[in-house]
């Protein structure tokens, strides 16, 4: 492996990710830097634009999961969606350590790549949670209707959590962070890229719900013991605009 | 009268109840249903007082034929509006919050109306509704109610993930003093029933435990009907109050950690004391809850679950009660010095747990990672252990941190959080010494 002065750049989407992942390998080369078409990040200098192809994607993942496991595998998963930014350089050096320790090498903490990607991917693990439980659907039609505003990219934990709950219910969930659009029906799923999603007006029937949820939520808080502080500790204030009962 | 009446009084009536988990049972309906179960429970929201909301929690009705003193809900309150849900409503109700991902299900107690069987019957239907008629395998709470029918309680307990009975006071005095229809007796034998048939059913193969783990040949309706026969597969809580009547942290204490023995409870819940009642057996009615003795209890409470403490090591009969500035792991580390300090790269995990500023995480950390590298103030810094604490208790490689030293003024300021270090300070300045009480601190 050498390392070059070689910046790869990809079409944004973790199946492009992995092709460059691929390209490191057959090239025996370390690129400088891996970076997103879609960062908002104006390139300085030239880099190499690595097409995306799902079979060498595939091949990569089946390797990954096959050599190292499950969990490895959404280790490389989660820090690719995660906030974190640089994740693309980590990940790939990731991998590289991956494939020349072994998989023991993942309890290297002290290894500032592994500490790193593992911290990235508990925080994304840590905000999917809080949104298994943050998510508030409005029925339109018999279409369940949710909207999240994440820091890391969550969906593709959250669309298989609500997928389990409500199996014979249609959603839509829409990520306006990322521009994310998850839709749900009769046993698929699909995840596509969104600009906007306009939500439509809320029904008399869908507010007389909401009405009761926020009064429940008002009188089941005892007034003896108000503490607005360890609330925001625990439901941070960026979670808010899209709770029913906080609005 | 309207739902939303109904709702508003039978939340106000529940909201004294502790318990609003939804972990510890794993299921889903296999696609043919509503809801599913984790096993670490969802969170749904955080209400103003900082407690988590995940359950839909609501008495079946407020009306009740006991009188016990300390409850907002005894029938000499006239002060308050009497309701009652009908099954059909409560359970429809349940739904359209659950579809919406308002709740992750339903916590159903109740006040005893007409008789204890009575009420159970009552909420068994809407139990029986929800898991029969919709089909939902979301997360049931349900309170068994003393002096029912083991039959119903059964019968509950076949329905719901878990079932509890509140202890209500610490000891049996406090009991007859303060709830003259209850006694120990009432609130043990089924306890002791559930127990038993917790442990009768937890024979069943593990496999019909979870139907995520189901291999694909088995037909989902196999995995269906055996989760149907697990009783409580959640298990079984309960809780008391604090604060009400005069017993010391460390009776509570050893009681709870008998009843997590002997009965195999999940969860042990504290409830600090809200004056609802000017009864001369209670607290003036202008008290104020004592919340840091209650926090204080939890903290104790997790190192009895998850620290490997025993009660007699947190508190005895010399020390009885907590100290009001510093948490009982801290308190403990500073009695037991000849203990530290441990070297961090040898120290089995059972020692690490006892070290201030080191939690569960940061301990399995620490193993994992001493097996490549041994480690040092800097690593540790990394791996979440809050240095400023651990660092009077610890070596790396034989040394302490770097620029350590003891002091007394550091160590006060190191070992209490910034509002314990307030109360210090006030209760400490020369004026006020005398004017505050152990127990007026603990009411923080």
């Amino acid at each position: 492996m050498q390392n070059r002065d070689i910046i790869y750049s990809y079409d944004g989407s973790f199946e492009g990710f992995l092709s460059c992942v691929f390209e490191s390998f057959v090239h025996k080369e370390i690129p400088s830097d891996i970076i997103s078409e879609k960062s908002p990040q104006i390139p300085l200098f030239d880099s190499i634009k690595i097409a995306t192809d799902i079979k060498k994607a595939e091949r990569l993942s089946k390797s990954l999961l096959n050599k190292f496991g499950f969990d490895i595998f959404c280790l490389v998963q989660n820090s690719f969606f995660s906030c974190l930014p640089n994740k693309e350089s980590l990940i790939l050096d990731l991998i590289h350590k991956l494939y020349k320790n072994g998989v023991k090498i993942i309890n290297d903490l002290t290894d500032n790549t592994i500490l790193t990607l593992t911290k990235a991917s508990e925080n994304l693990e840590g905000e999917a949670h809080l949104y298994k439980g943050f998510v508030r659907f409005k029925e339109h039609k018999g279409v369940l209707l949710a909207v999240i505003k994440p820091k890391n990219s969550v969906l593709h934990i959250l669309v298989h959590h609500f997928i389990q709950r409500l199996p014979k219910e249609k959603f839509l969930i829409y990520d306006e962070t990322n521009n994310l659009l998850c839709a749900y029906s009769d046993g698929k799923y699909a995840i596509s890229e969104t600009e906007k999603l306009i939500m439509p007006e809320t029904s008399d029937k869908e507010k007389s719900y909401q009405t009761l949820w926020k009064k429940f939520y008002d009188t089941i808080a005892i007034k003896e013991r108000t503490n607005h502080k360890l609330r925001q500790n625990l439901m941070p204030k960026r979670y808010w605009s899209h709770l029913t009962e906080m609005k | 009268m309207s739902i939303i009446n109904k709702l508003e009084t039978l939340a106000d009536s529940a909201k004294y109840d502790v318990a609003c988990t939804s972990s510890g049972a794993q299921g889903n309906s296999s696609g043919s249903g509503i809801g599913n179960t984790t096993i670490g429970g969802v969170c749904h929201s955080f209400a103003a007082d900082g407690r988590c909301i995940t359950l839909l929690k609501v008495l079946m009705t407020n009306i009740c034929i006991n009188d016990c003193k300390y409850c907002v809900n005894r029938k000499s309150n006239m002060k308050i509006k009497r309701e009652a849900f009908s099954p059909r409503e409560l359970a429809d109700l349940t739904m359209q919050f659950y579809r919406r991902n308002y709740i992750e299900g339903l916590f159903l107690s109740s006040g005893i109306i007409k008789s204890p069987d009575y009420t159970c019957e009552l909420m068994l239907e809407t139990l029986s509704i929800l898991r029969n008629e919709y089909n939902f395998y979301g997360y049931i709470h349900a309170k068994a109610i003393p002096g029912a029918d083991n039959l119903l309680i059964e019968k509950i307990g076949r329905l719901a993930d878990r079932i509890s009975i509140n202890i209500e006071m610490p000891s049996q005095n406090s009991l007859s003093l303060l709830a003259p229809d209850k006694s120990k007796d009432l609130i043990l034998k089924p306890m002791g029933y559930i127990k038993n048939t917790i442990e009768e059913n937890s024979h069943l193969p593990a496999i019909s435990r979870s139907s995520d783990n189901l291999p694909a040949i088995i037909d989902s309706k196999i995995a269906r009907s055996n989760k149907r026969k697990l009783f409580a597969p959640a298990g079984q809580s309960t809780q008391m109050i604090i604060g009400a009547s005069p017993e010391s942290d460390c009776h509570i204490l050893r009681l709870a950690e008998n009843l997590y023995q002997r009965y195999k409870l999940k969860r042990v819940f504290f409830s600090a004391y809200i004056p609802v009642s000017d009864d001369s057996n209670l607290p003036a009615i202008d008290t104020k809850p004592p919340l840091l003795r209650e926090h204080r209890l939890y903290q104790a409470d997790w190192l009895m679950r998850f620290y490997r403490f025993k009660a007699n090591e947190i508190l005895d009969e010399n020390t009885p009660n907590f100290n009001p500035f510093i948490d009982p792991k801290c308190n403990w580390a500073l009695n037991h010095k000849e203990f530290f300090p441990i070297e961090i790269n040898k120290a089995p995990y059972a020692n690490l747990l006892r070290v201030p500023g080191i939690g569960v995480l940061s301990a399995q950390k620490i193993v994992k990672a001493r097996r490549f590298h041994s480690l040092d103030f800097y690593n540790l810094k990394k791996l979440g252990v809050v240095l400023k604490r651990a660092q009077y208790f610890i070596l790396c490689n034989g040394k302490s941190a770097p620029n350590f030293q003891i002091k007394q003024d550091n160590l006060l300021n190191d070992m209490m959080s910034k509002r314990e270090l307030t109360i210090y300070k006030e209760a400490f300045t020369p004026k006020q010494i005398e004017l505050f009480s152990h127990q007026e601190l603990l009411a923080g």
